[in-house]
C-alpha cells in the first residue's frame, strides 16, 4: 500500500493528531463505516452488569436513549454466556441477534435486531477493562477481518489512553486546571471564568471535573479547600 | 416570574429546540449543512446563518446561541486564531467547532487554546454527528453536587 490515499481516515494522519473525545469519537465513526457497521460503543467494563452498563459508556454513537436496548440486543447477538464472561475476555468474539420475523424492518421497534455484533476487549497497562463493540446490518467478519478491526481498535484506544485516560488518572493538575482552581478559590463562577479565560463554560467545567477528580474531592468547595490544603493555590 | 421559574423554562427552550449559529462566507455551505442534517429531530435543531464575523458578532449579542460552527476561513483571511476570541470577547461562553475542508495544519493542534471546543471536516458532519456534539457540549449534565454550591 504507496497511496497516501489508500490509508482510511481512522488510521491516517487524523489518529496522530486526536486530542479529544470529539476527535476520537470523528475517528471511531470513521473505523466503524470502513468496516460496514452502523453502530460503536466504547465503554468500561462493568463487573456488576457485565459486559457494560449506560454509566459505563465513553464514546457512542448510539442515541442515549436507544443505549439501554443496544446493551440488551448485544447481550442476545453474543449468547447468555458470553455476555455473562466478557469481563474476562481477551479476544474478540461476534454474534448475530435474531430478526424479528414477519414485519417490514422499518416497522421494528428494536433497530439493532439481525444485527451482527462485534465485541473487543481493550486493556490499559494497567489492566483497567474496556471494551468496543460495533454493530450493523452485515455479515459477521471473518477471522482475517477480526484481527483488522482488533489491529485499528487498539491504535486507537492506545492514543486515547495517552491523550485522555492517563490525564484523567494522574494526580497532578494540568496548568489550565490549576488556573481554573485559582479563579474558583477567588469565588468565580464556571461562567464567570470562561469569560475572564476566554473559553467556553463546557471546558471549564471539564477542567473543575477534572481537578475534583484528582484531588479526590467531592464538590467544588471541597477541592478548593484541598488545593489551598496543599499549596497548589495561594 | 421566579428566577427558579426562569431556569426551568431556560432549560425546556434548550430541550425544545439547540440554537445554532452557523458562520461561513459561502451560502452554499449553509444549504448544504441544512440538507445533511434535515432527519434530524431528536433533539430539534434550529440554524441561523451569519456571512461574516462581523454579523456574527451582531447576531450573538442580538440571542442566545446553543453552539456556533464556525467557518475557519473567513473573509478577508481570518482564520480560528482571530474570528474565536473575538466571539469570546464579546462574552459568549457556549460551544465552537471549527469546521473546514482541511484540518491538517498543524496550528489546528492549538485550537483548545483559542477558546475552541472542537474541531471537524465538513464532509464530516452529518445527523450522528450533531447528535454527538450536542450530547458532549450543549446538553451535558454537571452533577448537581459541584455546580457553583457555594455562590448560591
Amino acid at each position: 500500500m504507496t497511496s497516501a490515499a489508500a490509508v482510511p481516515f481512522h488510521a491516517g494522519p487524523e489518529l496522530s493528531r486526536a486530542i479529544n473525545r470529539t476527535d476520537f469519537f470523528r475517528l471511531l465513526k470513521a473505523a466503524a463505516q470502513h468496516y460496514n457497521f452502523a453502530n460503536f460503543t466504547l465503554a468500561r467494563i462493568s463487573e456488576a452488569a457485565a459486559p457494560f452498563g449506560e454509566r459505563e459508556v465513553v464514546i457512542t454513537n448510539v442515541a442515549e436513549r436507544r443505549m439501554s436496548l443496544f446493551v440488551k440486543t448485544l447481550k442476545e447477538a453474543l449468547g447468555t454466556a458470553k455476555a455473562r464472561t466478557a469481563q474476562f475476555l481477551t479476544t474478540p468474539v461476534h454474534g448475530k441477534s435474531a430478526a424479528i420475523e414477519g414485519y417490514p424492518s422499518d416497522l421494528v421497534f428494536n433497530e439493532f435486531s439481525g444485527s451482527t455484533f462485534l465485541f473487543i476487549p481493550l486493556f490499559t497497562p494497567e489492566g483497567r477493562r474496556y471494551c468496543l463493540v460495533l454493530s450493523g446490518q452485515r455479515q459477521e467478519p471473518d477471522q482475517g477481518e477480526v484481527a483488522d478491526v482488533l489491529l485499528d481498535a487498539m491504535r486507537i484506544f492506545d492514543k486515547l489512553y495517552e491523550e485522555i485516560l492517563t490525564q484523567e488518572m494522574s494526580g497532578r493538575l494540568t496548568q489550565r486546571e490549576t488556573e481554573i482552581v485559582k479563579w474558583t478559590s477567588e469565588g468565580k463562577t464556571s461562567a464567570e471564568i470562561a469569560i475572564i479565560l476566554g473559553l467556553s463554560e463546557h471546558t471549564v467545567n471539564s477542567h473543575i471535573t477534572a481537578a475534583v477528580r484528582k484531588l479526590d474531592a467531592v464538590n467544588r468547595v471541597h477541592m478548593v479547600a484541598i488545593a489551598l490544603r496543599n499549596g497548589l493555590v495561594s | 416570574m421566579s428566577g427558579e421559574d426562569e431556569t426551568m423554562s431556560a432549560e425546556a427552550t434548550r430541550r425544545n429546540a439547540v440554537k445554532v449559529l452557523f458562520v461561513d462566507d459561502e451560502f452554499i455551505e449553509f444549504r448544504s449543512l441544512k440538507k445533511k442534517i434535515a432527519d434530524l429531530s431528536e433533539p430539534r435543531v434550529d440554524v441561523e446563518y451569519s456571512q461574516s464575523i462581523g454579523d456574527a458578532l451582531d447576531k450573538v449579542k442580538a440571542s442566545r446561541f446553543d453552539l456556533i460552527l464556525l467557518d475557519n476561513r473567513l473573509l478577508p483571511n481570518a482564520d480560528f486564531r482571530e474570528t474565536v476570541p473575538e466571539l469570546r470577547g464579546i462574552g459568549y461562553t457556549g460551544p465552537i467547532g471549527v469546521i473546514s475542508t482541511d484540518i491538517s495544519g498543524n496550528y489546528f493542534q492549538e485550537f483548545p487554546d483559542y477558546g475552541v471546543d472542537f474541531r471537524i471536516g465538513k464532509d464530516e458532519i452529518d445527523v450522528q454527528t450533531l447528535q454527538h456534539i450536542i450530547r458532549e457540549y450543549v446538553t451535558y449534565d454537571v452533577p448537581d453536587f459541584w455546580k457553583d454550591d457555594y455562590s448560591a
